[in-house]
């Protein structure tokens, strides 16, 4: 459901360069440095600011970059980059082997507080850098998707010059992209100019030399209804986040379209906590899957804008298995038999089922700054939904630090999350034990996929596609969780706005991006 | 006059520490609010996907002294205040100082113009409106009332829907230059000039009823002048009052208004570091504000000893 026909037939006019390209972002970062943050509009500002090792196309492939080519042994310990000549970063530092290793032990050290470029570097044992041009990376055990998470600007190659000498790197970066940072304020935006001498692309771009737009100018515009009057008033020609109920409006403009770009990565799910209360019983959880009519609640919350999600993951990311989808499904019998199966027989006069004089409750505990309106409306949704089975679905909206502190303490039975990558790795997050809280986002608090999990970091492509395909199916059938839709990317923008790409993250790339005068 | 200038001395001194008594009591409460309320700090420093093991989580704990006793915590955390260092900011991983300083400047054009616009307002209306043409004066006093009640939020929205959107005459964001400070700045000023208004025009009505109107009517000063030269000046000392307490609570409004118009400023950050529970920027934040309203009180009492002249005697 990317491109409409519009956007796809325009891309095939003549680019034109120059303009200023002005995009309104509804989320701002307090940082920019994209080794620090794992903030997802930190990776939409700096792609266009630093080149990674690779590139990865929409249809998961990879491209040479700054590396030229790469070989990786049989058990994917050791990596070996031959890094592209002539490349130089804005500040006139050449980019060698020497400077892509500085900036993964920088990553690596303790001290730099990184932890998600941290985290998609995985167990390094030690990085060489044998000539100018040649980089080795060597594992301590099998880890096979380095390639996917060096082509995110998280991991992307800053300017060991000026790493060395900046006091905090939160204001500015320097790369070697085809843009250069003018400047960064925190709650304001960015602005971004193009670097006439840029000649090193991604294998996967549609031209090369340095980008179209003689600028791009972020702006910080948090309110939904000011960034739609800026769009329909044509003071930016893009932004993010269009909320549901206004796609007709915009799309009813002749000017203007919505580009939705479906995520990879963990499709947005309830996760159920397996280690307390009614859900340690997985005929409960069953149940409650089971009674969940996603299609419905999905439907009314996002009025159709979003794809209800059939897996675990969504269908960009690497080794999805489709087949899950036949596993599970709306069933409300299923889920009153399964209840009466588990004890839970009795029904107060709400309806209410009960145990032993105890009710079915559980609680759905939120952060209420993060979750946003539709998102609410839907957990409202399937509050009314899971009533017809006899569950007392309780909404716990709390701030930042009540989700935490509540989910540290094991004080909730579902949370509801999404992750962004392409990579299946992600699910390890998400579902290792190593990662329940508060390390990670294991809320369902589970072991019984370690294994498999740990397995699949170091193993061949068809062996990886086996386990994950297990894993998909056992996440399910477990009912660790209840997958809700495919978050996406949704970009409103001018018609003019033409050659957008969109990196394997679903995010707007504007290296290709030209305005139509 | 040496026995003045010891008074003043004393009198500045008693001042200075109730300012400190002031600024230590709200660092403290700062202090033990953010120590009671729940949250997790590490969440924060470990930026946005919080995927730490438990050696980094330890290691960061260190590294921001969290793992120190409370009273340790807070005795460090005085001690650096007193030097002017607030530690480092969570969210931000720079010194609490530098965050707040550059968010300053946004803030002070925004507050600054805000408050020069309501006080060109509010005197304008009350000097017209005192005491005269019943009709007008209900009309807008009623009008006051409705903008007082109106969110500055809404007012922002309406602002940008009708002289950004449909008319283009200013730009959206906020930090495009002196033309975009415009609307953010008429949006906080309007609530501002509604109630100074109000109070002036009290102040204004209570001066003209006086016998000293009268006398100086009878000596053939113009109703004008009158207004402007006697009128104003008692109507002032109210006004100066609530213009101090106003100042100082734009920041509240600079929350509302920087997060319409997408301006950066102490409001956006005040936001952000409550939301992120970012604990050394926002004691940070307190001591500004508490700072803040300090020194404003002080310069309004000042003010007095300018507009009264019966107020200088007393001192003396």
């Amino acid at each position: 459901m990317a491109a409409n026909g519009a956007w796809a037939g325009a891309d095939a006019a003549k680019p034109v360069d120059g303009g200023v390209l002005k995009v309104g972002l509804g989320t701002d970062t307090a940082i920019i440095d994209p080794s620090i943050t794992g903030s997802s509009i930190t990776a939409v500002i700096t792609r266009n600011l630093v080149d990674s090792l690779v590139g990865q196309a929409p249809d998961n492939s990879f491209s040479p970059w700054l590396s030229e080519r790469w070989e990786i042994n049989g058990d994917n310990t050791v990596y070996t980059f031959h890094l592209r000549q002539g490349v130089t970063f804005s500040d006139g530092t050449p980019l060698d082997a020497a400077a892509v290793k500085y900036n993964f032990d920088r990553i690596l050290d303790p001290k730099t507080t990184s932890s998600y470029a941290k985290s998609l570097l995985g167990p390094i044992d030690k990085i060489e850098a044998p000539d100018t041009r040649t980089l080795v990376i060597r594992y301590r055990q099998s880890f096979a998707p380095l390639l996917q998470g060096l082509s995110l600007p998280y991991l992307g190659i800053q300017s060991p010059t000026y790493l060395q000498k900046a006091t905090s790197t939160n204001n500015t970066v320097v790369g070697s992209g085809p843009y250069v940072l003018d400047s960064f304020v925190q709650g304001s935006g960015s602005k971004l100019s193009r670097r006439a001498d840029y000649n090193w692309g991604p294998g996967y771009a549609t031209h090369t030399g340095p980008a179209h737009l003689n600028e791009i100018d972020f702006k910080y515009l948090p309110e939904a209804s000011v960034r739609l009057g800026a769009l329909a008033s044509g003071q930016v020609q893009a932004i993010d986040a269009v909320p549901p109920a206004n796609f007709r409006s915009v799309q009813g403009n002749g000017a203007l379209q919505v580009v939705t770009k479906e995520n990879p990565g963990v499709s947005s799910s309830f996760l159920l906590n397996t280690s307390k209360g009614p859900f340690t019983d997985i005929k409960v959880r069953q149940a409650f899957q089971s009674v969940v009519n996603v299609a419905s609640i999905v439907k009314a919350a996002y009025f159709g804008t979003l794809k209800p999600a059939d897996n675990i993951v969504g269908p960009s990311t690497l080794y999805y298995d489709p087949g899950v989808k036949t596993k599970w499904g709306f069933d409300v019998a299923k889920a009153n038999r399964l209840l009466d199966e588990a004890g839970w027989t009795e029904k107060d006069a709400d309806g209410i089922r009960q145990k032993g004089g105890q009710r079915l409750t559980v609680h759905y505990v939120y952060d209420s700054a993060q979750v946003g309106d539709s998102d609410i409306t839907l957990a409202q949704a399937a509050q009314y939904q899971v009533r017809q089975a006899g569950f007392d679905l309780q909404l716990d909206p709390v701030d930042a630090g009540g989700f935490t502190s509540r989910t540290n303490a094991n004080d909730y039975d579902l949370v509801s999350l999404y992750y962004v990558r392409a990579e299946p790795d992600i699910l390890r997050t998400v579902f290792h034990s190593a990662y329940a809280p508060p390390n990670g986002a294991n809320y369902a608090r589970i072991n019984s996929l370690d294994e498999k999990l740990s397995k699949a970091i170091g193993a061949t492509d068809a062996e990886r596609k086996r386990l994950y395909a297990e894993i998909q199916a056992e996440i399910i059938d477990q009912a660790y969780a209840v997958p809700r839709y495919i978050p996406a990317y949704q970009l409103g923008a001018s018609k003019k706005l033409l050659g957008i790409s969109w990196a394997t993250n679903a995010k707007p790339n504007f290296y290709d991006a030209w305005l139509n005068p | 006059m040496p026995g003045s200038t010891r008074n003043l001395i004393r009198a500045g001194t008693r001042r200075l520490g109730v300012i400190v008594a002031v600024l230590w009591g709200a660092a403290t409460i700062a202090f033990i609010a953010i120590k009671l309320i729940p949250g997790d700090p590490v969440s924060i420093l470990a930026g946005g996907e919080n995927i730490v093991d438990e050696a980094e989580r330890a290691a960061l704990v260190h590294q921001y002294g969290l793992d120190q006793p409370l009273a340790l915590q807070y005795l460090r955390y005085l001690g650096d205040a007193l030097l002017g260092n607030f530690g480092q900011s969570y969210q931000y991983r720079q010194p609490v100082i530098e965050v707040i300083w550059e968010a300053v400047g946004p803030t002070l054009q925004l507050a600054g113009s805000a408050v020069v616009v309501a006080l060109f307002l509010a005197i304008i209306i009350a000097l017209t409106t005192a005491g005269r043409q019943r009709g007008l004066a209900a009309t807008l006093s009623g009008i006051e009332l409705v903008v007082l009640s109106t969110p500055v939020y809404w007012i922002g929205i309406v602002l940008l829907s009708v002289f950004s959107f449909q008319l283009q005459w200013f730009p959206v964001t906020g930090s495009d230059g002196l033309s975009a400070l415009v609307l953010p700045a008429i949006a906080l000023s309007l609530p501002l000039a509604a109630l100074l208004s109000q109070v002036l025009r009290d102040g204004l009505e209570e001066a003209l009823s006086q016998p000293f109107a009268l006398t100086v009517r009878a000596r053939g000063v113009g109703e004008t002048m009158l207004r402007f030269r006697h009128g104003l000046r008692h109507a002032a000392l109210a006004a100066s009052t609530l213009t101090g307490t106003l100042l100082a609570s734009t920041l509240g409004g600079s929350i509302l208004t920087e997060t319409v118009f997408g301006r950066s400023g102490i409001g956006q950050i005040t936001l952000q570091a409550i939301k992120t529970r970012d604990m050394p920027l926002v004691l940070g934040l307190v001591m500004l504000s508490a700072a803040v309203f300090a020194v404003i009180n002080l310069l309004v009492d000042a003010l007095y000893l300018l507009i009264d002249p019966r107020l200088r005697r007393t001192v003396q």
